[in-house]
């Protein structure tokens, strides 16, 4: 077991501890209440749901992952019913249907899902080893990921929906999926997209209005947009100080310590903490790469492709819609945005990517 | 440990990882066009955001009169105003409460919540000048009234509001095309400035220096704290010549008459009272929340924001003979006693007739009884043998057709000679011109302050004081001590106008003051054929010793001696009551 420990990808668990800690330091930051000269409990709270996470992190890491492979279908199918739970008796905020409250705990089965889908395909593509994937098989594929993405779309989520798109990509891909099934896919998609308007949401539309025309709504959809931009731009190389952000302090960014902390590390960090945080990420996620090229087995492979691909899209949608180079949807920066669901999820595609490394030896 | 970024065995991964380098230097170049190249601009944005300047108005000094009492002065005035923000969800539901609770118009409501709906936490103005009851109502009932506040606000207060609104005037925000001008001298845009009046003339005096806070706010506009302030200056007071008492009482007499009255200390030149009917309210056009009652102000034909003691141009009348009369005795200092002319009524002018006001004639006068009884034969004559010229030149050095040297805005006024209206109407002076300029009519003018000036100074026997507003000021004097003599000796009919039995003016005395002076009464059409008077009285009193001249025009009047003779009567009276109090 110990052994084991020696051989994680430390790289790739230093960034994510360093990240965490980061990420602590700006929710303390952002809700931090300047009359009062304390910050709100939600960096407490991070720091609890830490505590799950390396539980679940031990858990997941001893157990081999060949034997979660096995029964991943269950996993997969734990993630269906949530989703459809949530749409029976989940709490709403903000016009959304997210949240299961269980005992006064408050989980998020969207987040849950994206790894149990990236589970899901993993058992599925993993059948294909002797490379005898043909088109009935994708079809097959693209159920599995429909089924969780309609129930997404239901909610409705559009970020997490955008999610699945990456990680089901990445993973056929990495499992020698013909090329030809995915660009179709990806064509077949952009083509019809323009449909998709009809079937969002009016805040949903206002979201991709302001993406393209920030000025048409300054004080609603627009408004975020800006103070986001103005807090990232405004802090500048060497940003404003901790603690020391206007934007943020002041109380013009909204959603500050969850979907939009980047831009409280924008404004008080800079660009100098901007490329840190970009650095460390490009760590953890060309790390994921390389856990996939050195799995010992298909599985393993298509798995860090997927979790790779998952942090990967966080990262771009997220930090992209600080400064407006993507649309605002509710996705988190992983480990660094406040949100307990969202960190015990980011931890457990951590542990399953150092218990693919860690056994990448052994047959 | 062993890390290396670029082996990869399989060919996809490689793909994979050469997208990810893609993505992650858009995100690093994005960011670097955000954090690095456009910092200036959004760190400008950022400020804007945050910091907001806040005028502090320093207090506007007071307005007394000459013994202390308070003309203008500052209180807090209560504004109810909206935000838009803190409105409950149903707005419509609300709008239809606040309606019937406050007694608005739901038109106005939405009117006013649009007023702000680009600028966040933004107070919008619904009502200006709430009275007490409101205040007490709304604050009753704050927590059903979410985004209704009073605000309070310094104001400015009249306490002789309509008596002494064309001389004081008002005071407001500064008007659109002012605003360039007012810059120049250092004014803020939302600065309260004077806008006529002593209030505008003085304004510099009275204002003081705003002070200000740069203050810095969160997104709600809420205060988070101050960066910078200074204090603001108040501005001085200032102590006015006018006596409040008197001009009170000189506005209740001229009220629901068309006039004008000027009463000035015939020593020192100052101004006791001066008053112009219609009036205004000061305090309403300086609130500018009564509009309909503005609205009447401009569009009134009585025209009560005109000030007609400095701006309006009357005849002068009858009052013009004491000027013919000196400049006569002038060209005649012996012989002017002996002279006589006998008034039948009608005065013969080549083919014209002129007619004296009195049809059957006064006989035998001579010129002191022909002032006494405004008679219009003698002076026709006496103004024919002297030709025109004389006379202007005697009413030029008396001031006519100059300003006087007010404080406030005036008219010069027009003294008519044969150069003139040949430069003007390109047509010869005739006789009957002549005849005209002799008593007071034709194309002269004067404003009824240059009558209060003339007056004067006949009161004190030869100098011409210009008036002064501002108490401890000094008055310009100009003596004409040739005519000293003279003067003196009209005196002697003017105090037959008033004293006398048959005199025009007898209206005019009060035995607490006994007074000299000349009536007036000027014909005008105003077209269809249909004339009206403007009747004057212009005297001083007490004839020994004369303190205090009183100058009183009002149009439409009945006559000199019967309309505006009674008023001045009532304001040495007046005078006499307030001096026995000292």
């Amino acid at each position: 077991m110990f052994n084991r420990f020696k051989q994680m990808d430390h790289v790739v668990n230093l960034s994510v501890i360093l990240l965490i800690t980061i990420g602590v330091l700006f929710i303390y930051s952002a809700a931090f209440d300047k009359s009062e000269g304390i910050s709100k409990l939600y960096y407490q709270r991070q720091l609890i749901w830490l505590g799950v996470g390396m539980g679940v992190f031990m858990l997941l890491f001893s157990w081999d992952y060949k034997q979660l492979v096995r029964i991943s279908y269950f996993i997969y199918g734990l993630g269906v019913l949530f989703l459809i739970l949530v749409l029976f008796i989940g709490s709403k905020k903000l016009g959304a249907q997210r949240w299961l409250s269980v005992g006064g705990f408050v989980f998020q089965p969207s987040e849950f899902s994206k790894i149990s889908l990236i589970l899901g395909l993993t058992a599925y593509l993993s059948r294909f080893s002797d490379g005898s994937f043909r088109f009935r098989d994708f079809l097959g594929a693209l159920i599995l990921m429909g089924v969780p993405m309609l129930l997404i779309l239901k909610q409705p989520d559009l970020g997490t929906a955008l999610i699945y798109l990456p990680i089901f990509l990445a993973m056929l891909y990495t499992a020698q999926v013909p090329l030809k099934y995915l660009v179709g896919l990806t064509s077949l998609g952009l083509l019809i997209s323009p449909l998709f308007w009809f079937v969002l949401k009016e805040y949903q539309k206002n979201r991709l209005l302001v993406f393209i025309d920030p000025g048409r709504d300054p004080l609603g959809a627009g408004y975020n947009l800006i103070q986001s931009k103005i807090a990232v731009g405004s802090g500048g190389f060497w940003g404003k100080g901790w603690l020391q952000g206007t934007q943020n302090q002041l109380n013009f960014l909204p959603e500050r310590h969850t979907d939009f902390v980047f831009s409280v590390i924008g404004e008080e960090g800079g660009y100098f903490g901007s490329l840190i945080i970009l650095f460390l990420f490009f760590l953890i996620i060309v790390g994921a790469l390389n856990i996939s090229d050195k799995a010992q087995d298909l599985s393993g492979r298509v798995m860090a492709a997927g979790i790779a691909a998952f942090f990967m899209a966080h990262v771009f949608i997220n930090i992209g819609m600080t400064i407006g180079i993507m649309p605002i949807t509710g996705l988190p920066l992983p480990f660094v945005s406040y949100g307990g669901t969202s960190l015990v999820a980011m931890l457990v595609a951590v542990a399953l990517l150092q218990n693919i490394y860690s056994r990448r030896y052994y047959f | 440990m062993k890390f290396s970024l670029v082996d990869f065995n399989s060919p996809r991964i490689h793909t994979l990882f050469l997208g990810v380098c893609f993505l992650f230097i858009v995100l690093g170049l994005s960011l670097l066009k955000a954090q690095v190249f456009s910092h200036d601009q959004f760190l400008k944005l950022s400020s804007k955001n945050r910091i907001r300047r806040v005028l502090v108005e320093a207090p506007r000094g007071q307005i007394l009169d000459r013994y202390g009492n308070i003309l203008a002065d500052n209180r807090p005035r209560f504004d109810l105003v909206l935000i838009r923000e803190e409105l409950p969800k149903k707005k419509k539901e609300y709008v239809e409460f606040l309606s019937t609770f406050l007694d608005v118009t739901q038109k106005k409501l939405w009117k006013t919540l649009q007023k702000t709906a680009y600028l966040p936490y933004k107070p919008a103005v619904l009502l200006q000048d709430i009275d007490l009851n409101l205040v007490a109502k709304i604050e009753e009932r704050n927590q059903d009234l979410p985004g209704v506040h009073v605000r309070v606000e310094p104001s400015r207060f009249y306490l002789y509001g309509e008596e002494t609104s064309h001389l004081i005037g008002a005071v407001g925000k500064i008007p659109k095309k002012e605003v360039e001008m007012w810059k120049e001298r250092g004014v803020r845009t939302q600065e309260t400035i004077g806008r006529s009046g002593i209030e505008r003339i003085l304004d510099s005096h009275l204002r003081g220096k705003v002070g200000g806070m740069q203050v810095q706010v969160n997104n709600r506009g809420y205060l988070d704290k101050i960066i910078g302030s200074r204090e603001s200056i108040p501005g001085k007071d200032l102590v006015l010549s006018i006596e409040a008492p008197l001009q009170q009482h000189l506005s209740e007499q001229l009220k629901g008459r068309k006039g004008a009255g000027v009463v000035m200390n015939v020593r020192t030149g100052e101004i006791l009272a001066c008053v112009s009917q219609p009036s205004f309210d000061s305090n309403i056009l300086s609130s500018g929340a009564n509009r309909k009652v503005i609205q009447s102000y401009f569009q009134d034909q009585g025209r009560p924001l005109y000030s007609r003691y400095n701006l309006g141009l009357y005849s002068p009348g009858s009052l013009f003979k004491l000027v013919v009369a000196l400049a006569y005795m002038q060209e005649n200092p012996k012989t002017w006693k002996e002279k006589h002319v006998f008034c039948d009524g009608v005065f013969n002018l080549g083919s014209f007739q002129f007619r004296c006001w009195k049809r059957s004639g006064h006989g035998s006068l001579s010129l002191l009884d022909s002032i006494k009884v405004s008679c219009n034969l003698f002076f026709y004559e006496t103004g024919l043998e002297l030709g025109a010229e004389p006379i202007a030149e005697m009413a030029s050095r008396f001031g006519f057709g100059q300003k006087t040297g007010f404080l406030l805005a005036e008219k010069s006024g027009l003294v008519p000679t044969p150069k003139w209206k040949k430069k003007k109407y390109k047509q010869g002076w005739y006789g009957g011109d002549t005849a005209n300029f002799s008593i007071g009519q034709g194309a002269l003018l004067c404003t009824p302050l240059q009558m209060a000036v003339f007056i004067s100074a006949l009161a004190n026997e030869g100098s011409i004081l210009s008036p002064v507003l501002v108490a401890g000021g000094k008055s310009k004097e100009k003596d004409l001590n040739d005519l000293r003599p003279f003067i003196s000796a009209l005196k002697e009919g003017m105090r037959r106008v008033v004293q006398d039995q048959g005199g025009t003016a007898s209206k005019a005395w009060v035995k607490e003051m006994p007074a000299a002076g000349k009536t007036g009464t000027v014909e005008v059409s105003i077209g269809g054929g249909e004339k009206i008077k403007h009747t004057w009285f212009g005297g001083f009193a007490p004839f020994e010793n004369p303190e205090i001249s009183v100058t009183i025009l009002v149009e439409e009047g009945e006559s000199g001696g019967r309309t505006a003779a009674p008023i001045a009567g009532s304001l040495f009276k007046k005078y006499a009551q307030l001096r026995s109090l000292i």
